[in-house]
């Protein structure tokens, strides 16, 4: 069953990485976008953003509120990974097969892949709260996945694995942090005193 | 540039600037911005973000593997902390002196960072500080 998903996964990397290789600009486009930084930073920013950027008070805690959550899932999920690679190995799609990689080596387990849990983490609370955030956040770990699996360093089950770990993990966040409600608004209204909310 | 977490950091802060400028524009908080005129801000504020995410990743090699010098994600995440800290201080204090004459002394009930729509961050923060030397100055003499 696993040898069978494997060989899928294979496959699927196969045909992804048959559009590589014919144009530079693409190839580099692609690399950018699987790199350890641009979408990271990015995602990063965005929350910044999502902390301070709006008008009317109500609105703003409720966004801060979810900021506070995803922070939360983001760190629980990463904790997560952390033990499931202690029991978990999965070597990368370069050690297995023989699949071009257009980026560097990581020496990690390929399952789940990091970033890209890293990234879904953050999106669950937004989606409940702030769904142009949280759709943004969405498209960012799509298309970081797709980049990664392109540049040969994850399967796409490493990808799937990842967003459904990340989305089990910052739900339970969520529908824990929800009960919480008014010790958060506590903490966002002592940010208010030193004017960082 | 540099060396990579330097670089990681100088651009972090950069972006943090700028994307405090764009949300500093979504929420009227007219006291933090740099240009008065909204336009022409999220303009600076989008020449920020372009400006620092250019110079990162076209100036060297950015995919480095974290054994051999790059930045594994704990070490990102302190950085991109300590970028926050930066730009925040930097924005206070850039808006603070830009805005520095324009401060509205009227009652106002906002809290927190509306206060930022009628004061500068430097104006707050002083008063803050004077109000608590007040009050320790008068629990003292008590």
């Amino acid at each position: 069953m696993l040898e069978i998903l494997e060989n899928y996964d294979y496959e699927i990397i196969v045909i992804l990485q048959s559009v590589l290789g014919y144009n530079s600009s693409l190839d580099k486009a692609v690399t950018l976008f699987a790199s350890d930084y641009l979408i990271p930073v990015s995602v990063g920013l965005l929350i910044i953003y999502s902390w301070f950027g709006t008008e009317e008070r109500s609105v703003r805690l409720k966004h801060q509120l979810a900021t506070m959550t995803a922070v939360v899932s983001l760190a629980m999920t990463n904790l997560s990974i952390l033990i499931l690679n202690n029991f978990l190995f999965r070597p990368r799609p370069y050690d297995s097969y023989e699949v071009e990689v257009f980026f560097y080596l990581p020496t990690d387990s390929s399952f789940p892949a990091n970033s890209v849990a890293s990234i879904f983490a953050l999106t669950v609370p937004f989606l409940f709260s702030r769904i142009p955030i949280g759709l943004t956040l969405v498209c960012c770990s799509i298309v970081l996945g797709i980049a990664r699996v392109l540049v040969g360093v994850h399967y796409p089950t490493d990808i799937l694995g990842a967003i459904l770990l990340a989305a089990a993990i910052s739900s339970v966040i969520t529908v824990i942090f929800s009960n919480y409600r008014t010790k958060l608004e506590k903490m966002v209204y002592f940010a208010q005193r030193i004017l960082l909310a | 540039m540099l060396n990579l977490p330097i670089d990681y950091y100088i651009c972090c802060t950069l972006s943090v600037m700028g994307v405090l400028q764009i949300a500093s524009n979504d929420a009227n908080l007219d006291k933090f911005r740099f240009v008065r005129n909204q336009s022409l801000n999220t303009i600076l504020a989008s020449s920020l973000l372009l400006t620092s995410f250019t110079l990162f990743f076209f100036t060297a090699e950015r995919n480095i593997n974290d054994v051999h010098g790059g930045l594994d994600g704990n070490q990102q995440m302190v950085l991109f902390i300590c970028s926050f800290v930066t730009g925040f201080i930097a924005n206070a204090v850039i808006s603070s002196f830009i805005n520095r004459s324009t401060n509205d002394h009227s009652n106002v009930d906002n809290i927190g960072i509306e206060l930022l729509r009628q004061r500068t961050y430097w104006h707050i923060f002083r008063g803050r500080v004077i109000h608590c030397l007040k009050f320790l100055k008068t629990t003292i003499t008590r």
